[in-house]
């Protein structure tokens, strides 16, 4: 026994280690084969366009299928996709399918496919959460509320390859939707066999099933494990794609992630803990990318109860926050302070001409102003978030801020998921921590959750000027709808039922072999032009 | 024997059915819905998703449902997953949960036991003082440490595991190590006390008088008594194991039934919830009998205590 033991224990280490040493890592074999390795930050729930919600799923998606139109990787400008060419005449777009366009079974891409898509996203008993995407096109709005049948729709298809597509009101941005999975087509022919067509039917998207017009075809989808996509040999332009497989990860914890791209099994990260930064700057900063993102971090007030209903409260409040301080402190991530609700990226050329920036002296003058000198008399109000540990520091630091610079109480109040989303929409808070990242590129995508009849405005504010000013935007005239939009946003700026604190930005891994991988601020991508670089051509 | 397993079946059900309606009333009572989001989801898109999934229905007729539907095996469809029902997703990932659980729960045995009873062997000797420390060590550090460690060792310096995934054999060892660790380290505590109490005992020295060598002491005398601490603990040991564990299947990205007993949960999936619950509650029940069932078999006293009841 006395010898055994030990030797039992020993003989152990060496066989464990016998396993060890140099060995070609998945990420190596994947540069070779042209198989990229990514992580994908959730679980897909679908791979059903018209039902898909989160960006891990329309990350997927955009591999497998394309739109009318896609986006240019940098510049997120609309590039013709399924779609040739198209026109416009001020109120309908009429699109050019492009030809040899097909599906991966081989069927020709009609412009059927893309009407009966979008009648199938829009029928209310498929209850598809993205389906106000749509609303821009001629009585989609009333289809929706089932007060019209889907034929009515305003999208046609003029033989195999021509669709028009009539606008309800004008919309300058739309160009920039195409790219979204609410747009793409959809297989009537196979969505018909396995009764899908007007049903949450599933089974059309699994591997054997689906068929898609993408640049890949879906090979493999384990829940939680992984989803592996293969080069489509029927795509149009085959010819430019040059990865032959993409393999999507759901990898939910961020530390995870990380030891799995340090071990050679990922190429591409979703993100990177803001901790791990200067560590990584140190040893492989070649792997270390950062984008700004179409997202802003803030706090919602509730402006239907007192003393939040009083506008010189809430812009006391707003002006007392140091950003900055929270951001060095805190995030550490190199994020951009938000002093403005729209991240300026949004669009072109834009600037909102009212900034919130601290200013401690007009913050105390405006609480005096309101009732409350020194913070007298200030009514006990909470700050309300979702348990995590990025929002409870963000929480105290403001907490203390606000008794630092306007001798306030506040107290913190953290709920779980659900019972947080439930607060927020039953108006059950005072003051509410929320984020918004957009899904396409445009002020609208931000400003329109503050519209008097939006179900997301929960800071129950409502405003006549702020809302003509967003209906005035709906013009084809870009530069016009841009500075509407401005002047939107100031308006919300001086009302303040919102206070902006960051604006998102994502930092992540890649691998250096790999090419082609645009930034922007969506993360958007269609993995055509994306390639390893090979040892020979270093 | 037959009348005791009868008995303790019977004894069962109203537990089971007393547990999945308690957790069925429970989730519905948890504010929020399951298609809740960040982004406001249409009143009317609400509606239709609401009146898919039955959830439109009053919570009697839900609860009926539910029961009908249950008694033929069926769990319904995820909320979450759509177009996945939950008996697919739990029969997918309860094989992996299961291999992973056996393979930990083989390590934790083999290896609590031995050290267990080395420890008590050596108890005055500083081998058996050190594993007695390692074995507090191993109850002492939660597995969301050891496993990144284990990782930043094996996989990302010597490079000899994956640091995530499960599609190896291989991809199994330092899981099922980490995982099992933790009961190992209890299992060599528990083996140890009653070892060293064991040895102390009279029918040790008649044994040893006798002119039996240590190994059949130990294998043949002492194991038989020392051991039933163990396996009333392996009970529900065995249910949390073979069931999975969120931390550990998270940390190494296996796609096992553990990481749904909390998803589900945030996520208001009530389907799923339920068959997270049917399954653990199923296990624990059958592995308390099993422990009961081994008792009985290695302590006669036990065995007559039980089936004369």
């Amino acid at each position: 026994m006395k010898r055994i033991f030990p030797s039992a224990v020993f003989a152990f280490l060496c066989l464990a280690l016998a396993a060890c040493g140099s060995r070609e890592t998945p990420a190596d074999a994947g540069a070779k084969s042209g198989t990229l390795l990514m992580g994908n930050s959730a679980d897909p729930a679908t791979l059903d366009p018209s039902l898909a919600t989160g960006l891990s799923e329309c990350k997927i998606l955009c591999a497998l299928f394309e739109g009318l139109a896609s986006a240019d990787a940098e510049t997120l400008e609309p590039i013709p996709a399924a779609a040739e060419s198209w026109t416009f005449d001020g109120s309908a777009y009429t699109f050019k399918i492009r030809k040899g366009a097909k599906w991966s079974d081989g069927e020709k891409l009609k412009a059927s496919d893309f009407v009966f898509a979008f009648r199938r996203t829009l029928n209310p008993a498929i209850g598809a959460e993205y389906a106000n995407f749509l609303r821009p096109i001629k009585n989609a709005k009333s289809i929706l509320e089932g007060k019209m049948p889907p034929e009515k729709l305003g999208a046609e298809a003029i033989g195999d390859d021509t669709l028009k597509i009539e606008l309800e009101y004008p919309c300058p941005h739309f160009l920039n939707l195409l790219s979204h999975c609410a747009f793409f087509p959809q297989p009537e022919h196979v969505l018909r066999k396995f009764g899908a067509q007007n049903r949450r039917e599933g089974s059309w998207v699994r591997p054997q099933n689906i068929v898609s017009n993408g640049a890949f075809v879906l090979k493999e989808w384990r829940i939680n494990d992984k989803v592996r996509v293969e080069k489509n040999p029927n795509y149009w332009d085959a010819k430019n794609v040059h990865l032959n497989a993409v393999e999507f990860y759901p990898i939910s914890n961020i530390n995870t992630e990380d030891r799995a791209f340090r071990a050679g099994q990922l190429h591409l990260t979703d993100s990177v803990s803001a901790i791990r930064i200067p560590a990584i700057k140190k040893n492989m900063p070649q792997c270390l990318q950062t984008s700004d993102m179409l997202g802003v971090y803030y706090y919602c007030l509730n402006t239907s109860r007192p003393p939040l209903n009083d506008a010189r409260v809430r812009k006391a409040l707003a002006i007392s926050i140091s950003r900055r301080g929270i951001i060095s402190n805190f995030l550490k991530g190199g994020q951009k302070p938000a002093m403005s609700f729209v991240p300026p990226s949004a669009a072109k050329g834009y600037r909102c001409g009212e900034q919130l920036e601290a200013d401690a002296a007009l913050a105390r003058k405006l609480l005096a102003e309101a009732g409350y000198p020194g913070g007298k008399n200030f009514p006990k109000i909470t700050i309300t978030y979702n348990t995590s540990e990025q929002h409870r520091p963000i929480a105290e630091a403001i907490q203390q801020q606000w008794k630092k610079a306007l001798n306030i109480d506040v107290e913190l109040y953290n709920l779980s998921w659900p019972a947080y989303l439930d607060a927020r929409r039953q108006g059950d808070f005072y003051i509410t921590r929320a984020s918004w990242i957009a899904d396409y590129a445009s002020p609208e995508n931000f400003l329109s959750i503050f519209r008097s009849s939006s179900p997301l405005n929960h800071a129950a504010w409502k405003n006549k000027e702020f809302d003509a000013l967003l209906n005035a935007a709906k013009t084809n005239d870009a530069s016009l709808a841009i500075s509407n939009f401005e002047k939107a946003e100031e308006t919300l700026m001086r009302e303040v039922p919102v206070i902006p604190i960051y604006f998102y930005n994502r930092a992540f891994l890649k691998d250096p072999r790999l090419r082609g991988w645009g930034l922007n601020p969506l993360d958007y991508h269609n993995y055509k032009n994306v390639y390893f670089e090979t040892e020979a051509e270093k | 024997m037959i009348r005791f397993l009868l008995r303790r079946i019977c004894e069962a059900v109203p537990v089971f059915f007393l547990i999945i309606t308690a957790v069925f009333f429970m989730t519905r009572f948890v504010p929020g819905g399951p298609f809740d989001s960040e982004k406001s989801v249409p009143p009317e898109t609400l509606e239709a998703l609401n009146s898919y999934y039955g959830l439109d229905e009053p919570l009697p007729a839900q609860y009926a449902k539910f029961l009908k539907n249950l008694a033929r095996g069926e769990l319904g469809p995820s909320y979450k997953y759509h177009g996945w029902s939950v008996n697919e997703l739990i029969c997918e990932k309860a094989q992996v949960s299961l291999s992973l659980g056996v393979c930990a729960l083989v390590f934790a045995i083999a290896f609590g036991l031995a050290a267990g009873v080395a420890a008590a062997a050596f108890k005055d000797r500083p081998f058996g003082k050190t594993l007695g420390a390692v074995s507090l060590a191993g109850i002492c550090l939660p597995s969301m440490i050891v496993a990144p460690l284990a990782i930043l060792l094996f996989a990302i310096k010597l490079k000899c595991f994956n640091a995530m995934g499960w599609n190896f054999a291989k991809d199994a060892v330092l899981p099922a190590i980490t995982l099992g660790l933790f009961y190992s380290a209890w299992i060599a505590r528990l083996a140890r006390a009653s070892v060293a109490e064991e040895m102390s005992k009279g029918y040790v020295r008649t044994a040893r008088a006798k002119g039996l060598g240590g190994a059949k002491i130990y294998s043949v005398h002492v194991l038989r008594n020392a051991i039933q601490p163990v396996i009333s603990y392996l009970g529900p040991a065995a249910a949390g194991l073979l069931t999975g564990s969120f931390v550990v299947e998270t940390i190494f990205q296996i796609p096992g039934l553990g990481r749904f007993f909390i998803s589900s949960a945030l996520d208001n999936d009530y389907t799923m919830i339920m068959g997270c619950v049917i399954l653990y509650a199923a296990f624990i029940l059958l592995f308390n009998l099993v422990s009961d069932l081994a008792l009985a078999a290695v302590n006669p006293k036990i065995a007559k205590g039980f089936f004369k009841k």
